[in-house]
């Protein structure tokens, strides 16, 4: 092994991201996840490392073949750490396969779980409600918003974190077990459900047509949900479905189902009305 | 739809997929273009009515405004929602609520693909065992190049086929069902405009820990439900509200978890 000491630039940190951020799912697998990625983002820093030292890649390169997943856009800041290792192991730091195998284990799993809360979770969401807000009437602005929105927050967001893996290393992973870090999370939580409760009660429709008449008094349902609890039978639905997924664990393929199924049991007296013409029925549709 | 505008969509299709590498992967794919939103607004220019596709995308996305693929496991494929159902509605002239309905039932087909995809990109994963037992990193890097066949056929080709066979028939169907079956047409509408709620709940499923966390969501809903305010509205009022949480609540609940 040679003597000298190899420094990671912040060009190599540059392209290690860029690697990432194109490729972290080109070769996406159930078996391995992002392996190949990994590997395909830490090759600037490998190929310096150990360029002209085939025993050293291919130690390197078995290390980093191990499964590895994350929430891609904010877990590589478990990248940025790992660079920070590799470059500690060759300049002759003690650390082996296990530790740094450890820490990507310990970083990953943290992230991928805050990751998906903060990013499909809750920044989507929010930009994609304010998009379809700016394009309810057909204009494409709402579209144009979300792209431009999106990428700017994601790529300086993720940017920052794989700089700031590579700046404070192992301590990020105190950092992540820390009770302000807990803090911050069920903070954004809070935000996200606040926020998906507005997005809810604007684009569920759900209305029930039943409602009686006796000579000049007609009362409707809706209009009287309306009065108490507006959009109470969009926010019912969500709650169950909620519930039926929680509890009972229902896949995304049956909730969908269950609506097909509800509205269809709603819809059934109002179905046979039209289908053996007798109106009278048609009033006890549901929906 | 002409033989180009069905290659576009297609290539769309292909470059907004999981696996697909070229618009900087899932920041520009994925959860860019690939979102119903998005796609809505490329489908319009490619197809030349903007103003129908975005109605269709609005309605489309809301189904999927939630929608989290953890640890690669993708509850509905929106590649094929997108840029099947979105397109094929189109040109079937399907109403909003009915291109929901129709939508979904892509997303499950495109599932299916989704599984190929993952499940026989391990093949790749093993090529790369034997490049990194030789020391091969150009060569592994190769694989992720290589993998793009396996996707481009499934999430290029295939939708391409698709599209030309579909917008030959969807017209004919969707007017079918309109003239003989309308009460169909009105049962699908139904189901779209509550599919949404689907979405919703997955969304509250992912990010609250706990179950009196659904108090918020309802602060939420009752902001829009009686004050009517818009949603940049509701994302000022949630900021202050968490920023209280972060400041008095957020300690305690530490405590108690």
């Amino acid at each position: 092994m040679s003597t000298e000491t190899k420094k990671v630039t912040q060009q190599d940190l540059d392209k290690a991201w860029w690697n990432w951020m194109f490729f972290w799912a080109s070769a996406f697998s159930m078996e391995r996840m992002q392996s190949i990625a990994f590997i395909t983002c830490l090759s600037p820093v490998l190929k310096k490392f150990y360029g002209d030292d085939k025993e050293g890649m291919t130690s390197a390169l078995k290390r980093h073949m191990v499964f590895f997943n994350t929430e891609p856009q904010t877990g590589v800041i478990a990248n940025g750490v790992t660079i920070a290792l590799e470059e500690q192991r060759f300049n002759g730091a003690p650390i082996d396969d296990e530790m740094i195998n450890a820490v990507k284990a310990g970083i990953m799993g943290p992230m991928a779980g805050i990751g998906d809360s903060m990013i499909p979770g809750t920044l989507i969401p929010i930009l994609l409600a304010i998009g379809m807000g700016m394009s309810q009437n057909g204009s494409p602005l709402g579209a144009i918003f979300y792209m431009v929105a999106y990428l700017a927050i994601i790529l300086s967001l993720s940017h920052w974190l794989f700089n700031m893996g590579y700046k404070y290393g192992t301590e990020v992973m105190g950092e992540l077990a820390s009770g302000s870090f807990r803090k911050v999370t069920s903070t954004m939580a809070v935000l996200g459900l606040v926020v998906s409760g507005g997005i809810g009660a604007s684009i569920i429709s759900l209305r029930t047509p039943l409602g009686f008449a006796q000579g000049e008094l007609a009362v409707s349902l809706q209009s009287t949900l309306d009065g108490i609890f507006p959009s109470l039978l969009p926010l019912i639905l969500t709650l169950w479905l909620w519930r039926g997924m929680r509890t009972k664990g229902w896949p995304i393929n049956k909730a969908l189902g269950m609506v097909f199924l509800v509205i269809g049991i709603g819809y059934l007296p109002g179905l046979i009305a039209t289908l053996f013409n007798v109106p009278f029925l048609e009033m006890l549709r549901i929906f | 739809m002409t033989v180009l505008q069905a290659a576009l969509i297609s290539l769309l299709c292909y470059a907004g997929s999981l696996t697909a590498p070229w618009l900087i992967g899932c920041a520009g794919g994925w959860y860019t273009i690939t979102r119903p939103l998005v796609a809505s607004f490329f489908i319009g220019l490619i197809l030349g009515d903007m103003k129908t596709a975005i109605l269709i995308g609005v309605a489309v996305q809301a189904v999927f405004i939630g929608l989290i693929t953890p640890g690669g496991t993708v509850p509905a494929d929106l590649s094929f929602v997108s840029f099947l159902g979105i397109p094929l509605a189109m040109v079937a002239g399907a109403e909003p609520d009915v291109a929901v309905s129709i939508s979904v039932g892509f997303g499950v087909i495109g599932v299916a693909i989704w599984q190929v995809i993952s499940v026989g990109n391990a093949w790749f994963a093993h090529r790369a065992d034997a490049y990194a037992e030789d020391g091969e990193i150009d060569k592994i890097i190769s694989l992720n190049y290589w993998a793009q066949i396996p996707t481009f056929i499934l999430r290029g080709v295939l939708p391409f086929i698709l599209l030309l066979a579909g917008s030959a028939v969807a017209e004919g169907i969707i007017a079918f069902l309109q003239n003989q079956i309308p009460w169909l047409m009105t049962y699908l509408g139904l189901v779209g405009g509550a599919l949404p709620a689907v979405g919703i709940a997955i969304l509250v499923m992912q990010i609250a820990p706990d179950n009196k966390m659904i108090l918020w969501l309802l602060i939420g809903w009752a902001l829009v439900a009686y004050f009517k305010l818009p949603i940049v509205g509701v994302a000022v009022v949630g900021a202050l509200i968490s920023a209280v949480y972060f400041m008095f609540l957020a300690d305690r609940d530490q405590v108690t978890a």
